[in-house]
C-alpha cells in the first residue's frame, strides 16, 4: 500500500476534499494530532482511500495553536460526522460548520476545557466529580413517544443508548449516545513501548482482537520498513481468518437469538466452539492469542494444532452449509430479515459503509483484495457480494465469507512456507507517519501512526469498522420499521461497541492519581 | 355435591401443582433441540420458590398493577373448574364452553392491565400487542369450539366429549382441531407468537416491571393457563378411547395434556418470532380456515 500526503490550507480544504471525492476516493478516517511540542500547532488529517489503486492519501490541514478551528467537511461527506466530533472532543480543534457538535466520546461529566489527547494532559488525569451530568439529547419529535433501547438492553452485550422516536409501533427517528466504554486506549498507548502495544491493541476487542494487534504491528512495520518473514505473514493470515470464522458464527447465533430463534442461536454457537478449541491448540489461547509483535509473530504454530484445525475446518464447512440450508428453508425467518433494514447502494457509498454491511449493498470493497497485507497477495480472496442491501443479504455475505475463510486457511496451511516467523525490528526513528488497513470480520479497520521518541508512538489512532457502520445505522431505519425490527437492524452491522469506543480496563485506577 | 367438591379440588390441585412440572419437561425438550443439557425438570418449582423469597419492587401504587398477576391466576383457575380433566367438570353445565372462553380472555386481560398500569414504554407496547393478538386469536378459538359443538349438538364440554365420539369422525373436526391448536399457541404466549413479551425486543413487555412474588405469581399463572388451554383442547377432542371408565380417562388426561404441550413447545422451538402484524395476518388466515370448518360442520360433514 502506498501512502501519500498532501498538505493544504484551511481555505483550500473544501476544494481539496471535493477533488478527492470526485476522483472516487473514500473517506477512511479523520485524525487530529497535537503537534505543538514539535513546534507546530495542531494537525487534522483526512485519509482518503483509492481502493482500486492500493493507495491512501492523507490531506493534512495545519491548524495554528492560537486559532484551533478548521472548516468541517461533514456537510460534504457525512461519514466525517463522528470523526470530526471526536477531533473536537479529544484535541479541542473545532470543526466549524459541523451540523451536530454534541459530545461523542468523552463522558457527560468530563470538563469542557480538558481535551484528553492534547500532549499537556497527563494520561492518568482524573477530572473532579460532577453530579447530575446529562447527555445532550435530540429533542423528541412532535407526536412521538420515546422507547429507550439501552443503555442496558437484553440484546446489547455492551452499553449503548438508542432512543427510538416511535408512533405506535413504527420507528420514526432515533438518537444515539454511546462511548460509555471509552477508556482512552490511544492515550495509554503513548506511554507504552512498541513491543507492548500489540498486547494492548489485542484487548481493544473481545472478538476481533487479533485484527487490532495485526493492524498496529503492520502499521509500524510499514512506517519503519520492516520486512516480516513469509512464514510470519502466513501465520497472521491463518489466525485472522480463524477469527473471522468464529466472529461470523457468533453473529449468526446472536442474530437468530434476536429474532427469537434460539435453536439457530445454540446450533451456531455449537458449531463455533470447536473453532475456539482449534485456536487454543494452535496458539495456546482460545481468544486473545498474544502472538503479534512488530516484526512478525512470537510463536510458531503448534503441529498438533494444525491437524486439529484441519479437522475443525471440515466440520465447520459441513455444519455451516447445513445451518444455512436450514435457515434458507425457514420462511418465517426469511420474512423477518428480507427487506428489513435496507441500506441502498447509494447510501452505503455516501455514508462510507464498510465490511459485510457494505458488500451486502453491492459496494465491492474488501481490504484483503484492495490493499493486500499479510499473505493475501499470494492467497487471493473471492469477495462475497450481494445487491439487496437488507439483513438477509448481510447474513448471506457472512455465511459465504465463513466458507471462503475455510478455503483460505486450508490454502495457507498447504502452502505454509518454512523459515523464521519473526525479525527484530531494531531502532525505529521518530517522526515517521504511516497508515495501516486490515479487514476485520466487521469490515475495514484503520490505524494511523506517528512514531515518537524512545520507542513510543507520538500519536496512534484506531478507527474500527463499527465506527463507520454504527454511524449510518439510522439510515437503515426506513418507513415502516417497527420496534420489533430495530434490535435486529442494529445488530445486523455486527456492532462492537468496545472496539468503537476503544475500551481498556485499567486495573489500578487510583494509583498515580493526578489533579490538574 | 361431594363429588363436585372433590373434582374441583382435584382440578385445582392438578393445574397448580403439575403446571411447573410440564414447564420443566418442556424446558428440557427445548434444551435438547438446542443441543444443550438443560436445567433439571424440577427447575420451575425452584424458580417459583426463589422468586417468592425475593423483594417485591413495586413501581406503581395502582391496585390494578398489584392485582394483575392474581387476575391472570384467578381467571385461569376458574377456567380450570370448567374443564373436564378425566372426571366430569366440577362446575360443568350446558354451555360451559362459552364461559370457559370468556374466563380465558379474562385471564389474558390481566396481562394487558399489568402492561397498561406499569407506565413503562415496553410494558405499554406489550399490552397493546397483547390486545391486538387477543382480538385476532379469540375468534379462531371460538370458531373451532363451535365446530366441535355443532358436531356434538351441544355447547357443554361434557356433552361435546361424548357427542363427538358418538357422531364419529368428520373432516370439519380436523380443521377445528388444527384451528384450536394454532389458537392455543398464541393464547399460551409461545413462539412464534410471544410478541407481547418478546424479551429481545421489548424486554418481556407487561412483565418488565414485576419482580419477586408478583413475578412468581405471573409465571405460575402463565404455566397454569397453558395447562388449562391444553386441557381444553383435550376435552374438545373428546373421550378417547370412547366409553373408557373414569379411572382410565383420569389417568390418560395428564398424558394427553403433555402431548399437546410438547407439540406446542416443538412448534415454538423451531420458529423465530413474528412481527405483530405478521401474527395478526396469520390469525386472519387461521380464522378464515376455522370459519370454513364451522360451515362445513353445520352442513353435517
Amino acid at each position: 500500500m502506498q501512502y501519500e500526503t498532501i498538505v493544504t490550507s484551511r481555505e483550500d480544504l473544501a476544494s481539496e476534499v471535493s477533488r478527492m471525492a470526485d476522483s472516487g476516493a473514500r473517506l477512511i478516517m479523520t485524525v487530529g494530532t497535537d503537534v505543538r511540542p514539535l513546534g507546530r500547532g495542531f494537525e487534522v488529517t483526512h485519509l482518503f482511500g483509492f481502493d482500486r489503486a492500493n493507495k491512501v492519501v492523507g490531506v493534512v490541514v495545519p491548524v495554528p495553536a492560537d486559532d484551533p478551528t478548521f472548516p468541517a467537511v461533514t456537510p460534504q461527506l457525512p461519514p466525517a460526522g463522528w470523526m470530526e466530533r471526536e477531533v473536537y472532543d479529544m484535541i479541542g480543534v473545532t470543526p466549524e460548520g459541523h451540523p451536530d457538535l454534541r459530545r461523542l466520546v468523552v463522558a457527560d461529566d468530563w470538563p469542557d476545557d480538558v481535551f484528553p489527547l492534547r500532549k499537556d494532559v497527563p494520561h492518568n488525569y482524573r477530572p473532579p466529580r460532577v453530579e447530575n451530568a446529562r447527555s445532550a439529547l435530540k429533542p423528541t419529535p412532535e407526536g412521538t413517544t420515546v422507547v429507550p433501547v439501552g443503555p442496558f438492553f437484553p440484546t446489547l452485550e455492551e452499553p449503548a443508548y438508542f432512543r427510538l422516536f416511535v408512533e405506535g409501533e413504527e420507528v420514526v427517528d432515533c438518537d444515539y449516545r454511546g462511548f460509555y466504554s471509552h477508556r482512552g486506549i490511544e492515550k495509554l498507548a503513548e506511554q507504552l513501548r512498541y513491543d507492548q502495544i500489540p498486547f494492548l491493541a489485542e484487548r481493544i476487542c473481545g472478538i476481533c482482537g487479533y485484527t487490532h494487534s495485526t493492524c498496529f504491528s503492520q502499521t509500524l512495520e510499514r512506517a519503519a520498513g520492516i520486512e516480516v518473514p513469509k512464514r510470519g505473514r502466513y501465520i497472521r493470515t491463518i489466525m485472522l481468518e480463524l477469527e473471522r470464522i468464529h466472529s461470523h458464527l457468533l453473529w449468526l447465533g446472536l442474530a437468530a437469538h434476536i429474532v427469537g430463534f434460539d435453536t439457530g442461536f445454540m446450533q451456531a454457537w455449537r458449531v463455533r466452539e470447536p473453532v475456539m478449541w482449534a485456536a487454543e491448540a494452535l496458539t495456546g489461547n482460545r481468544k486473545t492469542y498474544g502472538m503479534n509483535l512488530p516484526g512478525g509473530v512470537r510463536r510458531d504454530l503448534r503441529p498438533e494444532g494444525i491437524e486439529r484445525v484441519q479437522q475443525v475446518l471440515r466440520d465447520v464447512e459441513r455444519e455451516s452449509r447445513g445451518l444455512m440450508r436450514a435457515l434458507e428453508r425457514d420462511t418465517a425467518l426469511r420474512s423477518r430479515l428480507r427487506n428489513t433494514g435496507v441500506l441502498t447502494h447509494e447510501k452505503a457509498v455516501l455514508w462510507g459503509a464498510v465490511g459485510p454491511t457494505a458488500r451486502a449493498s453491492g459496494v465491492d470493497i474488501d481490504v484483503r483484495r484492495d490493499y493486500p497485507y499479510a499473505a493475501y497477495d499470494e492467497l487471493p480472496v473471492n469477495v462475497a457480494l450481494r445487491q439487496e442491501g437488507d439483513i438477509w443479504a448481510r447474513l448471506e455475505v457472512r455465511v459465504e465469507e465463513t466458507l471462503e475463510s475455510v478455503r483460505l486457511i486450508r490454502e495457507a496451511l498447504a502452502n505454509l512456507p518454512p523459515g523464521p516467523t519473526f525479525v527484530e525490528p531494531g531502532e525505529i526513528p521518530a517522526g515517521l507517519v504511516s497508515v495501516g488497513l486490515v479487514e476485520a470480520p466487521r469490515g475495514e479497520c484503520c490505524n494511523y501512526l506517528m512514531t515518537g521518541e524512545a520507542g513510543r508512538p507520538y500519536r496512534w489512532r484506531v478507527r474500527v469498522p463499527t465506527y463507520m457502520n454504527l454511524q449510518l445505522t439510522p439510515q437503515m431505519v426506513g418507513p415502516g420499521t417497527t420496534i420489533s425490527d430495530f434490535p435486529i437492524i442494529a445488530a445486523s452491522i455486527d456492532p462492537c461497541f468496545s472496539c468503537t469506543e476503544r475500551m481498556e480496563i485499567v486495573r489500578h485506577p487510583r494509583e498515580g492519581r493526578h489533579e490538574p | 355435591m361431594i363429588a363436585s367438591l372433590l373434582t374441583a379440588f382435584y382440578n385445582l390441585a392438578f393445574v397448580l401443582l403439575f403446571a411447573p412440572l410440564y414447564a420443566g419437561i418442556n424446558r428440557k425438550i427445548r434444551a435438547r433441540v438446542h443441543s444443550r443439557q438443560g436445567p433439571p425438570v424440577l427447575q420451575p418449582y425452584r424458580d417459583i420458590l426463589k422468586l417468592m423469597g425475593k423483594e417485591d419492587c413495586q413501581v406503581s401504587d395502582d391496585p390494578v398493577h398489584r392485582l394483575a398477576p392474581y387476575l391472570v391466576m384467578t381467571g385461569a383457575l376458574a377456567a380450570a373448574l370448567l374443564v373436564p380433566m378425566g372426571f366430569r367438570a366440577p362446575l360443568g353445565f350446558a354451555g360451559d364452553g362459552l364461559v370457559l372462553i370468556y374466563l380465558l380472555t379474562f385471564s389474558a386481560i390481566g396481562t394487558v392491565l399489568a402492561g397498561l398500569s406499569s407506565r413503562s414504554p415496553f410494558a405499554g407496547a406489550g399490552a397493546s400487542r397483547e390486545i391486538m393478538l387477543l382480538l385476532a386469536v379469540e375468534p379462531v378459538l371460538a370458531a373451532a369450539f363451535f365446530t366441535f359443538g355443532t358436531r356434538a349438538g351441544s355447547l357443554g364440554l361434557a356433552e361435546i366429549a361424548t357427542g363427538v365420539a358418538q357422531a364419529g369422525f368428520a373432516p370439519s373436526l380436523l380443521v377445528g382441531a388444527l384451528a384450536a391448536f394454532l389458537a392455543i399457541q398464541a393464547e399460551s404466549a409461545k413462539l412464534p407468537f410471544d410478541v407481547a413479551e418478546a424479551e429481545t425486543e421489548i424486554i418481556g413487555g407487561p412483565y418488565v416491571e414485576y419482580s419477586g412474588p408478583s413475578l412468581a405469581a405471573f409465571e405460575w399463572a402463565l404455566m397454569v393457563r397453558r395447562v388449562v388451554l391444553a386441557s381444553f383442547l383435550v376435552a374438545l377432542l373428546g373421550a378417547c378411547p370412547a366409553g373408557a371408565p373414569v379411572w382410565l380417562s383420569a389417568l390418560l388426561h395428564p398424558i394427553k395434556v403433555l402431548v399437546v404441550l410438547v407439540l406446542t413447545e416443538l412448534v415454538a422451538v423451531l420458529s423465530p418470532r413474528l412481527r405483530i402484524r405478521q401474527a395478526i395476518r396469520f390469525y386472519e388466515g387461521a380464522g378464515l380456515l376455522a370459519v370454513a370448518g364451522l360451515l362445513v360442520a353445520i352442513f353435517g360433514f
